[in-house]
């Protein structure tokens, strides 16, 4: 199984990936830490697409660089800032890969979100505590729904 | 190579085979093996080496002194029940008084004793030359023949010039005994450590590590007994099996006696004996015999004041029972040693023999020491080891009760309108998880009309739920009492008290007649005291040394939740702002809260990498006080009112410390992959020949935070902070923070400080971020009678935020 993870604060990244790889060994995790990174890399991610995304909501569009070209920045970007960027992810994904199970794993509560959640299916929220139990238990789920590839299937 | 030719019948000797055999003989033999060698070559039945014992006086009249056995070869069982001379009656003393070599080959004829002679019947012919070990002490080597086998002139001549060596020899035979001894006993203590990996030892585990050393330490040393014991107030109390610990000082930690030692534990101050007289006076004691104990009080009281020991040995029963005593022998000689760090009295080291020779020479005390001194930094380490894992557990709980406790008081402020007191009774529940010893606990809060204290909530296991009422009707002045209760003291002084001994405060009795000590810490906001939190104990321990800071922490804690309480009702007020910023603020907020919360759980989990994680949790608690801090500072702010200033005066280092702390902690919470450097020159404070600047402290580090947040958030991959200090053109002091990344264009400058505020690049940049640092920091400024400054520099992306202090504010070195 593979998951994708979008999350900018290392902390709370490390502090993630730790818990999957130390409940699940053989998951394959891979990061991305900023929304202009999620979309550079989506089309590559597809080629090999993830069983399941987590996403903070709160993330920043790009590290400070020398050469930050707000220009270049879409608008809602420019607009809305960090404060939905993981929204706009995954409705980005959605239109792309919409089988895929998405994870909004934040701080932030439903209602602080409001009628801006997503109402579609497999589509989830947890609210990120000290306590993974609640994340671990939902990668479980979805790892048991996923089909067991056998060897002489190969 | 130098040979020795002897008189007829006498193989010839050869210094250098003296010496090889002395240095070949196996460790503790070598001094054993010159003997032997030196009554071989003379063909001598026998030889001893005498030492005079220290504090003999041979200057007196008559001259006062004993000799006692060294080393000896001598092939008679008999021989062991000789332990020592009187210096003036035997021919070996009077060798050393006259310090001159003597041959006697009638002893029959003689007016001198030497006892040696009534266990060796057969021998009458003594030879005895006086020699000067290295450490000047003096002794005789004594040879003895059988009657008929007379010592002649060249024998003295032989002997005199071995004498030159032997001091020599005995010498390099000590140095590998203590070297490997000493080696021995710090091999055992790094295994012990490297096996520990830095985490605590069971308790068997460290009395199989000291058993180690007694045997090495008994195998040196030739002793019947070598007996280790520490001061291990936790541990006993456990190993005690529910002794009351008052009773309970030093545990015998390990002994190579077979059998069990019938004293075994030591109060130290409060018992007769060597050993607890070794234990109080944190010197050594050194007995040279104790069969004559009696008769050496007078020396024995000189050089040990106070020191008596007939209460294990007068009592005869007692002695035959005594397992030191082992196959009915009682221990002639006797060495004990503290272990000690500074005035500190750890433990003590305790060798006897009961077996010949009895005699514990200088150099085996000065042995005893260095050993005493390897455990007594291990012990050390391992019981500041411990005291800094209690700490640290109980840390662990701070966060994780006050990670609860904020969640319990977000839901509250959720809810509506937030209950204090019920936020108040939910944190004195989690208090005696976090100190142990916190028995009855309660909430008191200032009224405001009347200056009373009043109890707003109460618990604690040893709280008896009868009270209650009674308690709740009760109100206490906070004002004109003399003298002033504890609890008014702390609102006076905002600061924590502690009172060990709750018999010497008027006040306590009326509530709590049970309570023994207590810690009263207030609960405060940046503006006022509010109240106290009244910690007390009812059992015999004491509170643990960080116990005063937790409660101020509590205390701080719960001060921030009024303030957080009233806040958020500020707020709500504004709706305009509210999603965005509590949202931030919430994020900001619960971001660090459950890291730290994470952090604090694996630092239990993973052993090895605590530091790290504990580290994180310093950082980021720092990050949520800050966030907390801020948020208060806005509610001031908002409601139009001044900002109190505490002002303190502040010296060099201690402000170059905290930028040094505050930096790291910011560093430790930036993505390592970007790679950004935090550099405190603190050169450029000390090169601006300032002594102290009057702050508020507790502002300044929130300036400051908020400034390297900034730096830290908006910096380039692969650059490097630079914090210095420095004075203005007009010579006022200023701290200059530079970094490069992100610039605030020349005509954002005047807006950056207004309140929410953010740049363009700003907000696709970071994810968090109210708007709120620079205005609150320039507030922080202003209050102050400084400025807040705010340049690009002529580099490309390089900006300087200085902040100013007016010159009033500065005091200069001499």
């Amino acid at each position: 199984m593979k998951i994708l993870l979008v999350e900018d604060d290392y902390i709370q990244e490390q502090a993630i990936v730790t818990a999957i790889k130390k409940k699940f060994p053989d998951i394959q995790v891979s990061t991305i830490c900023t929304e202009l990174e999620f979309r550079e890399k989506i089309d590559e991610t597809l080629k090999n697409p993830p069983d399941m995304v987590i996403l903070d909501v709160m993330i920043r569009w790009t590290d400070p660089g020398p050469g930050l070209d707000l220009e270049s920045i879409p608008a809602e970007v420019l607009e809305g800032g960090a404060y939905r960027a993981g929204l706009r992810c995954e409705r980005i994904w959605e239109d792309r890969l919409p089988r895929t199970p998405i994870v909004f794993y934040s701080v932030l509560e439903e209602k602080d979100m409001k009628s801006e959640f997503p109402n579609r299916p497999r589509v989830y929220r947890l609210s990120k505590n000290s306590d993974p139990t609640a994340l671990l238990k939902k990668i479980q789920d979805w790892k048991d729904k996923l089909p067991v590839v056998h060897q002489n299937s190969l | 190579m130098e040979h020795i030719v002897g008189e007829a019948g006498a193989k010839p000797i050869e210094i250098a085979e003296l010496v090889r055999k002395a240095l070949d003989a196996d460790k503790k033999g070598g001094l054993d093996a010159m003997l032997r060698y030196i009554v071989e070559s003379f063909q001598a039945y026998g030889c001893i080496l005498w030492e005079l014992a220290p504090g003999s006086d041979l200057e007196a009249e008559p001259p006062d002194g004993r000799l006692f056995v060294l080393a000896s070869h001598i092939p008679t069982e008999d021989f062991c029940a000789i332990h020592d001379l009187s210096v003036q009656g035997s021919y070996s003393g009077r060798v050393i008084l006259r310090w001159e070599s003597l041959i006697d080959n009638n002893f029959t004829a003689s007016e001198l004793q030497e006892r040696v002679f009534s266990f060796l019947k057969h021998c009458s012919a003594i030879l005895s030359i006086p020699i000067r070990l290295k450490d000047d002490s003096k002794a005789a080597l004594s040879l003895y023949r059988k009657t008929g086998e007379e010592f002649s002139e060249g024998d003295r001549l032989k002997i005199e010039q071995l004498s030159e060596i032997m001091p020599l020899l005995y010498q390099a035979i000590r140095d590998r005994i203590n070297s490997e001894l000493v080696g021995n006993v710090d091999k055992v203590l790094h295994d012990a450590e490297v096996k520990s990996r830095g985490i605590l030892l069971t308790f068997l585990e460290k009395k199989t590590v000291f058993k180690e050393i007694c045997d090495c330490v008994a195998r040196t040393l030739h002793c019947h007994e070598a007996s280790l014991f520490l001061y291990d107030c936790q541990e006993v109390s456990l190993y005690m099996n529910g002794k009351s610990l008052e009773t309970v000082k030093y545990e015998l930690m390990a002994t190579t006696l077979s059998r069990a030692i019938l004293k075994n534990v030591y109060q130290g101050q409060q018992e007769d004996g060597l050993t607890s007289w070794v234990l109080t006076e944190g010197k050594p004691a050194w007995i040279f015999n104790l069969n004559e104990f009696r008769e050496d009080l007078d020396w024995i009281g000189r050089v040990y004041p106070g020191l008596r020991w007939e209460n294990t040995l007068a009592d005869k029963p007692l002695l035959e029972q005594n397992p030191i005593t082992q196959k009915g022998k009682s221990p002639r000689c006797v060495l004990a040693v503290p272990i000690s760090i500074g005035d500190k009295v750890l433990g003590c080291i305790r060798c006897s023999r009961a077996k010949g020779p009895y005699y514990f020479s200088g150099r085996d005390l000065d042995l005893l020491k260095l050993v005493a001194a390897l455990v007594a930094q291990c012990w050390s380490t391992w019981l500041g080891r411990r005291e800094m894992d209690t700490e640290n557990k109980s840390w662990i709980k701070l966060v994780t009760s006050i990670n609860q406790l904020n969640d319990y008081v977000q839901n509250a402020l959720d809810a509506g309108e937030p209950d204090e007191a019920r936020i108040y009774n939910e944190a004195l529940r989690h208090l005696d998880k976090i100190i142990p010893e916190a028995d009855l606990n309660s909430v008191r809060l200032v009224d405001p009309s009347t200056k009373e204290l009043y109890f707003v909530a109460m618990g604690g296991k040893k709280f008896d739920e009868k009270d209650r009422a009674r308690i709740r009707e009760y109100r206490s002045m906070t004002e004109g009492e003399t003298p002033p209760s504890a609890a008014a003291r702390v609102l006076l002084t905002r600061e924590p008290y502690l009172i060990e001994d709750c018999s010497t405060e008027p006040y306590h009795q009326t509530l709590f007649p049970n309570a023994k000590r207590k810690i009263i810490a207030p609960i405060k906001d940046r503006r006022d005291v509010l109240g106290v939190l009244d910690i007390r104990s009812v059992g015999e321990n004491p509170f643990p040394k960080h116990a005063v800071v937790v409660a101020d922490l509590i205390g701080r804690q719960l001060g921030l939740y009024h303030r957080l309480a009233t806040t958020i009702v500020q707020l709500r007020r504004d709706q305009r702002q509210e999603i965005q910023t509590w949202a931030d603020i919430s994020h900001q907020l619960k971001g660090p809260i459950n890291q730290a919360k994470r952090r604090a759980d694996l630092a239990l989990e993973e052993k090895g990498s605590e530091i790290s994680h504990l580290n994180a949790v310093r950082g980021l608690c720092r990050k949520a006080k800050r966030v907390v801090n801020s948020l208060n500072l806005l509610a001031e702010l908002a409601s139009e009112q001044p900002i109190p200033l505490n002002r303190v005066s502040l010296d060099y280092h201690s402000l170059v410390k905290m930028l040094i702390e505050a930096s790291q902690d910011t560093e430790l919470l930036i993505d390592p992959r970007r790679n950004i450097r935090f550099w405190v020159h603190s050169q450029s404070f000390r090169r601006t020949q300032l002594d102290r600047v009057e702050v508020d402290f507790d502002l300044l580090e929130q300036a400051i935070t908020n400034i390297l947040d900034n730096a830290g958030k908006y910096s380039f991959k692969n650059t490097v902070v630079d914090i210095f200090g420095g004075l203005t053109k007009r010579g006022l002091f200023q701290i200059t923070v530079r970094n490069e990344g992100l610039k605030i264009r020349s005509q954002e400058l005047k807006d950056c400080v207004t309140r929410l505020w953010r740049g363009e690049e700003a907000k696709v940049t970071t994810q968090e971020g109210s708007g709120i640092g620079l205005w609150i920091v320039d507030h922080i400024m202003k209050a102050h009678r400084g400025e807040l400054l705010i340049m690009p520099t002529t580099s490309d992306n390089m900006t300087e935020v200085k902040l100013i202090f007016p010159i009033l504010g500065v005091s200069r070195v001499p």
